[in-house]
């Protein structure tokens, strides 16, 4: 009977101890005791820099789908900070543009606007640069970090700050559109100097030179008037050629053949300006993303490391080929890789062995992203989220109002260039992991 | 295992012809000591949305999410009746298990993600070897075995890596009915007292679900280690 009673009480021991059960939320609290979050950047960490007059009207603010409450985490930064526990700093510490005064918000550390650059001050939408405020503010970063100065009282940072860093698309965006520019010049350079030469050959050989001075004043004056096309300078560098020809009794036997030189002159100026695109242009571009890396490296080593920052998390560019606005010219998509891949090595060189940064590779995640959607329970990697006919082509007006039809919680792209909430979430996600790699979550 | 038949050589060794102390039908046998459980790692991948490792300068695809189930030893023993002078019913007893949860694959080196408690709870139906009373009889047994998970708790870090900002990503293992094969040895000392040890490997899998929707399928398949001081009355 006693034996037993010893194997009931061993019996009823153990369901007492499986009696104990219910999960708790565990340790939540980071392993380091961050004071606050201070963030540098362009649109990708905008929390709201341009939230004012016709956009705070429009519902929107950041440049992704806009959450009905403003002050909803949202972006990859905020999320973070939300995580940590950094909320009450990582909020816009300027707000203003589009017609809207600049003014400064005490207390909010997030530095980072839509539009901005590395270094220079003409962003995105910016065509005047410092002490723009007609658009987008666009202040660079190097900017952002003399605001920080000012708002801290001091370039020393004290140690406990997450610093965040994430610049270089709209360097992309910048070179990219000098690159037409430029390319264009080319071209047109091209065409003209074909038009004029073989608009000159028609002439007898002795008013060869002087033909060629007429025709050539001509298509300048020509191209230097606005809105003139390939058309008028054709029809005006003709129209020197014969005048040329009557005044000196001569006969320019080239301009009954007008409309055969005007289309291969046409055709030489897209062969010159693509040659350049491809090649100088394409060089220039290149190498002006190389210069933004390592002078963002500078940044991040002798403004913030080296005035005592301990904890900088730095995102190096995701792989801005793949966006919806990039996908829409497949032909410059390379380019683009090129200048996103020669920036990202930039900085990785500038900031190798720096104490206290960490460098999120967010260029192989996005890529990893498209290529594998369903890793990411992303529905579409390729589309947009935003009705772009809606939010003047850009996810800063977009809000739950002006989304395309269907179901996208789960697109990648809000627009042409930016991520959607879920993109932010996984990016989020991603410095979270890296965060905790490094010991510092 | 290693150091489990390095003890069983030595005990063999002392193995003595006479013994005045005999496993024979109808005692019952109490015995208190440490036991080990030792999880198989790393688990599967966790499902979607979840991260894969990516080299950093070819970005070629690693590892997923996995975790690894640490092991802990606790005080453990347990309580024997010979139903036979060869056949024993064995109730192990222990206290829960904590084993902590780490990132492994695309998290490893994120730390600790988590932690859960388990309760082997087993019922062993034992064939002892040699006479009762031998001074030395090893044994191996057949066990049914709740294996209850109780307890599961997420860390700040794996909240932060599955749902940043938001509320903390709970944890949740699937507790599992198995069998548990086992071996072992009791080396007498005296009239009363003896020596126990134990090794048992199971097949265990399971499915831990977060409160954010993702699932990882884990082989478990923990081994015990067991060794404990018995009294026999």
């Amino acid at each position: 009977m006693n034996k037993y009673k010893v194997l009931g009480a061993a019996l009823f021991a153990a369901l007492l101890l499986a009696a104990c059960g219910g999960g708790g939320d565990g340790n939540q609290t980071p392993r380091v005791a961050f004071t606050s979050m201070v963030t540098f950047g362009d649109s990708l960490s905008d929390g709201g820099t341009y939230r004012v007059g016709p956009i705070l009207a429009a519902g929107g603010g950041r440049f992704t789908v806009n959450p009905a409450l403003a002050k909803t985490a949202t972006n990859w930064q905020e999320l973070v900070a939300a995580q940590l526990g950094l909320t009450a700093s990582a909020c816009p510490a300027r707000t203003g543009g589009f017609g809207v005064a600049e003014t400064a918000t005490a207390g909010c550390r997030n530095y980072a606007q839509g539009g901005s650059r590395v270094t220079d001050p003409k962003g995105v939408g910016n065509p005047v640069g410092v002490g723009f405020t007609a658009g987008p503010l666009t202040e660079p970063v190097v900017t952002q970090i003399a605001n920080f100065v000012v708002d801290n009282g001091s370039a020393n940072f004290t140690g406990s700050e997450l610093v965040t860093v994430l610049a270089g698309a709209n360097d992309i965006f910048g070179l990219t559109d000098q690159l037409v520019l430029d390319a264009t010049a080319a071209g047109s350079t091209a065409f003209a100097q074909s038009l004029i030469g073989q608009l000159a050959a028609g002439a007898p050989a002795a008013n060869q030179a002087a033909a060629g001075q007429a025709i050539g004043l001509a298509v300048l004056t020509e191209a230097a008037k606005a809105g003139s096309t390939p058309t008028t300078i054709v029809t005006a560098a003709v129209t020197a050629a014969a005048t040329h020809a009557a005044m000196n009794a001569y006969t320019n036997s080239a301009v009954a053949n007008a409309a055969a030189i005007g289309a291969s002159a046409g055709a030489a100026g897209t062969a010159a300006g693509n040659t350049y695109a491809a090649t100088t242009g394409a060089g220039i571009a290149v190498t002006g993303m190389v210069t933004a890396g390592t002078t963002l490296a500078g940044y991040v080593k002798d403004k913030i490391v080296a005035k005592g920052a301990k904890y900088v998390v730095v995102v190096n560019l995701p792989d801005v080929s793949l966006t919806p606005s990039a996908r829409a010219t497949p032909a410059n998509q390379p380019l683009v890789l090129a200048m996103t891949m020669a920036f990202n090595n930039a900085l990785q060189t500038g900031l190798a062995g720096t104490a206290g940064v960490i460098i999120v590779d967010a260029f192989h995640n996005i890529q990893d992203e498209v290529n594998h959607p369903e890793q990411y329970s992303l529905s579409n990697v390729t589309g947009m989220a935003c009705d772009l006919a809606k939010v003047n082509n850009t996810s800063l007006f977009c809000s739950a109002a002006t989304l395309m039809a269907g179901d996208t919680s789960h697109y990648l792209f809000a627009d042409g260039v930016h991520p959607t909430p879920y993109g932010h979430k996984l990016l989020s996600q991603l410095v979270s992991r890296d965060l905790a790699k490094a010991g510092w979550l | 295992m290693k150091y489990q038949l390095k003890f069983l050589a030595v005990a063999a060794v002392v193995l003595a012809a006479s013994s005045v102390c005999a496993q024979t039908a109808g005692s019952w046998m109490v015995r208190a000591g440490a036991t080990r459980v030792a999880p198989s790692n790393p688990s599967g991948d966790l499902s979607a949305p979840s991260f894969v490792a990516l080299d950093p300068v070819t970005g070629a695809r690693g590892g997923g999410s996995k975790t690894t189930t640490a092991a802990d030893t606790e005080l453990g023993g347990g309580i024997t009746y010979m139903l036979t002078d060869n056949i024993s019913i064995d109730v192990p007893l222990a206290l829960p298990f904590k084993h902590k949860l780490y990132g492994a694959g695309s998290i490893d080196g994120v730390g600790q993600i988590g932690e859960v408690q388990a309760l082997p709870m087993t019922v062993f139906l034992q064939y002892r070897f040699l006479e009762a009373n031998a001074r030395f009889r090893p044994y191996v047994g057949l066990g049914a075995t709740y294996a209850k998970f109780f307890n599961e708790q997420g860390s700040g870090t794996l909240t932060a890596m599955t749902n940043p900002g938001g509320p903390a990503t709970k944890v949740s293992v699937a507790s599992k009915y198995i069998l548990t094969p086992q071996i072992g040895a009791t080396l007498t000392i005296d009239a009363h007292w003896f020596v126990d040890v134990m090794y048992s490997k199971s097949r265990l899998s399971t499915t831990t679900t977060l409160s954010t929707g993702q699932t990882v399928d884990a082989a478990l398949d923990p081994a015990s280690y067991g060794i404990a001081v018995g009294y026999k009355f």
